[in-house]
């Protein structure tokens, strides 16, 4: 089978044993812009060998530990092989995933050692956190990279409301819905570059099926909570550093963390930020539509 | 600590990312390799200057001299203020003492 995330191209071969059963891919499995990169992947059931040469790059753990326990490292052979490994502590029917990628050769080897049972392995291939995971790797690859962030595309414009967790920006997403603006996502965005516009695209959303979406970028949103709207531009290295302190961004070598600088600092001197604090209600959506034709 | 005005400093490439935006730079510290996004820094128009002249050639002394001429500020207050910045950006292990 094949999906379709942003710009990169995933075949799929599944061992024996394992049947595909699509949640958070349901949807995309046509693609939505060109493909550029095209990744071969095999899905085996079993214990993966990583051979010594690997070493531990990267490591960290779920954030709610209560809700989804889980450790992931991430390990490094030579500059373009790389070992994901996901443990979870409380396994349903997945001990452990180990994803071995060859950079190189853009092949991923996916390993699930399971609980013992004799049932097929029914799954999503970008199942949590397996996909997440992928995703950082795969849009830092193709110069782009993932925001905490809601989108909506509203009357030609694109906006991006960008916070750490609980500040509001699925909040922002249903104010904009109830004024009839498209929703691309409420939680998590890909920006890329395509023909040198910068574009919101939605990614798959590990509980739910998500579907393929994607705006221009006009302007982006710094949210914070306040007792009355307050719409701020903002600019310089500062502003840039806000907008890159809610990326996802966890990167074991210099070369990407070179190319995330770049690929932000890009999109942050295209893109006008602003400052945003809001209280929830309509209002909101009124004066940042007021500003798209410059009466605010 | 006091810097003589002949030591010679240099940026540690290994450990950092650096990038130039207008008049302002960001630096991303790295730890084996690894972003640590939890301390990047950004540094104004003057930090900017200072980062620019520790190249590995110039002396503390002949760093003050440049940027007195970029720079509308007093020689005391410029020599305190970039005797700071040494001592801080050692201490974030940006620089390192060459000679």
């Amino acid at each position: 089978m094949n999906l379709f995330l942003g710009p990169v191209q995933l075949t799929i071969k599944f061992d024996a044993g394992i049947v595909p059963e699509l949640l958070a891919s349901a949807n995309f499995t046509t693609p939505l812009i060109d493909p550029t990169f095209h990744y071969s992947c095999n899905f085996y059931l079993g214990i993966a060998e990583v051979s010594s040469s690997y070493r531990l790059l990267l490591h960290g753990e779920a954030d709610d530990p209560d809700l989804m326990p889980y450790k992931w490292q991430i390990l490094g052979a030579e500059k373009h092989l790389l070992a994901l490994k996901i443990d979870f502590h409380k396994p349903e029917k997945i001990q452990q995933i180990t994803a071995l990628i060859d950079l190189k050769e853009l092949c991923i080897n996916v390993f699930f050692k399971r609980v013992p049972t004799s049932e097929e392995l029914h799954i999503d291939p970008l199942l949590h956190p397996l996909g997440s995971l992928l995703l950082v790797y795969f849009a830092n690859l193709t110069g782009g990279f993932l925001l905490h962030a809601s989108g909506v595309r509203d009357m030609r414009q694109g906006y991006i409301f960008s916070a750490v967790s609980g500040t509001g920006k699925s909040t922002m997403a249903k104010l904009w819905q109830q004024r009839g603006a498209e929703l691309i996502n409420d939680d998590r965005l890909w920006l890329h570059k395509i023909n040198g516009q910068w574009h919101a695209l939605s990614t798959p959303m590990p509980w739910y099926a998500q579907r393929p979406l994607l705006t221009p970028v006009s302007k982006i949103f710094l949210l914070r909570q306040a007792p009355t709207n307050e719409i701020t531009p903002i600019s310089g290295i500062k502003a840039q550093m806000r907008v890159m302190s809610n990326c996802i961004q966890h990167f074991h070598s210099k070369e990407m963390t070179e190319a995330h600088l770049n690929h932000v600092l890009d999109f942050t001197q295209n893109t006008p930020i602003y400052d945003c604090g809001f209280k929830p209600d309509c209002n909101i959506v009124d004066a940042i539509r007021a500003l798209a034709i410059g009466r605010f | 600590m006091v810097q003589k005005p002949e030591t010679i400093y240099i940026v540690r490439d290994r450990n950092v990312v650096i990038r130039k935006v207008g008049d302002e730079m960001v630096i991303v510290p790295l730890v084996n390799s690894v972003a640590d996004m939890t301390r990047v820094l950004t540094l104004n128009e003057t930090g900017t200057a200072i980062i620019e002249a520790l190249n590995g050639q110039n002396t503390i002394n002949q760093v003050e001299e440049q940027l007195l001429q970029q720079f509308d500020v007093e020689r005391n207050v410029l020599s305190n203020d970039l005797q700071v910045f040494i001592d801080q950006a050692l201490d974030k292990q940006i620089i390192e003492k060459l000679a």
